[in-house]
């Protein structure tokens, strides 16, 4: 069919078409307050008709907003977990350094423990080794006191074995009088001291120190402290039972002493 | 070409037929309501209707559409187009009564053209005021009964096109 028939098929329509749209044409390019007000109205009503729809799509907008909070929220509590983490860090850290400034006198290398061994004895691996001037049987502590002694030396790491090791025994020194005793595990923390006899003044919470006798561990470097004592009568030496100050369960950064 | 040829001097015809009926209706007395409002016939209305009973829709559409305009320009020369779109969409209203000629009654039939004259002052009004009250509306209602009244008595006393 031919445009032309088809406009003379629909002519009532597309005259009606036609001369109704250039009157809105011509009205609306009025400038008159009367036009202006119309314009308003429809503008209104046209906003109250699109409404709903405008509120679906904010609703859609709100939620996928909402869906990308959410995960901005688990993004941040991630990264506020990880900078409390760093803050911990740094608070040991800072810690470390003090305690190492407060042993002048001795040359101590930071380490961190990368795993702890339980198969045979105790011990721990720490990322240091040879190459970082580590020898064998060289003192390690934390913080709070003695941890043990470096036992294997790898190139870039080294085994350390716990002051809880039932084979582990080191020389300390008791009392004002400083008389010379062994500090030996036992279970868990605890330990004992030997030969320690009942001349000797002691008190519960007094902390022992190593003696400095033996050439692995350096004098004065805390061991455990006094948490009982008993004096047997059919017994020549005091039952000194301690405990021992080093974070054993908790080692992260210990030192080695060169 | 179309119209240029075979319409010209029946258009030209009604195109000076409503011009003298715009310029006559401005000295027929009207009846004042209030300050703002006067009740008169619209006697170009009345006259379209007639026409888009008895003639062909699309050519009364356009009569209607230039006549609206010079009735703009000469009445409310602020909403040029107002006019002629109402009187196009009156007269393409009123021509439906062609295609219902003998299935809907009389009353049936000047019910449908008391709406389309009512919402054809109805819409004209409304452009003009701030708020449509109930007493505007029946103003408007009367307005509509006024001209329907005198359609009524032209068709009748004329031409009797409507009732055949």
């Amino acid at each position: 069919m031919k445009p032309y028939k088809l406009y003379f098929l629909n002519k009532d329509i597309i005259s009606l078409i036609i001369t109704v749209l250039i009157s809105l044409n011509l009205f609306f390019s009025n400038d008159s307050t009367y036009v202006k007000n119309i314009e308003e109205r429809i503008i209104d009503f046209v906003s109250y008709i699109v409404y709903p729809k405008t509120w679906y799509e904010d609703i859609l907008i709100v939620k996928t907003e909402n869906d990308l909070l959410k995960q901005r929220i688990i993004q941040l509590k991630l990264l506020n977990s990880k900078l409390d983490n760093y803050q911990l860090e740094n608070d040991k850290l800072k810690k470390m350094l003090v305690f190492k400034e407060s042993y002048p006198r001795l040359s101590l290398k930071p380490a961190n423990k990368v795993n702890h061994n339980y198969s045979s004895i105790f011990t721990i691996i720490l990322n240091v080794g040879r190459e970082d001037g580590i020898d064998k049987n060289q003192a390690v502590l934390d913080m709070n006191g003695l941890v043990g002694k470096t036992i294997v030396l790898g190139n870039q790491a080294s085994k350390v074995q716990l002051i809880t090791d039932r084979n582990f025994a080191v020389s300390v020194k008791v009392g004002k009088e400083m008389i010379l005793s062994t500090f030996k595990p036992t279970h868990g923390r605890l330990g004992y001291l030997e030969r320690v006899i009942k001349s000797i003044d002691l008190n519960i919470g007094d902390i022992i120190y190593t003696s400095g006798v033996s050439q692995i561990y350096p004098s004065d470097l805390p061991v455990a402290k006094i948490k009982s004592i008993k004096n047997n009568p059919n017994k020549i030496y005091q039952d000194v039972i301690v405990e021992i100050l080093a974070d054993i369960d908790n080692l992260n950064y210990v030192f080695i002493v060169q | 070409m179309f119209l240029s040829f075979n319409n010209y001097t029946f258009i030209l015809k009604h195109f000076i037929i409503s011009f003298i009926l715009i310029i006559a209706q401005s000295y027929l007395p009207t009846i004042k309501v209030s300050n703002s409002l006067f009740l008169y016939s619209d006697l170009l209305l009345i006259y379209l209707t007639y026409l888009s009973i008895t003639k062909r829709i699309y050519i009364i559409i356009i009569i209607a559409f230039f006549v609206g305009i010079f009735q703009d320009l000469i009445i409310q020369n602020e909403t040029v187009g107002l006019y002629s779109l109402l009187k196009v969409l009156a007269v393409y209203s009123i021509s439906y009564l062609n295609k219902v000629k003998t299935l809907w009654n009389m009353t049936f039939k000047y019910l449908y053209l008391l709406i389309v004259y009512f919402l054809h002052y109805f819409i004209y009004h409304f452009i003009f005021v701030e708020q449509m009250t109930t007493i505007l509306s029946f103003f408007i209602l009367f307005e509509a009964i006024l001209n329907l009244f005198l359609f009524i008595v032209l068709d009748k006393v004329l031409s009797q096109k409507l009732s055949i």
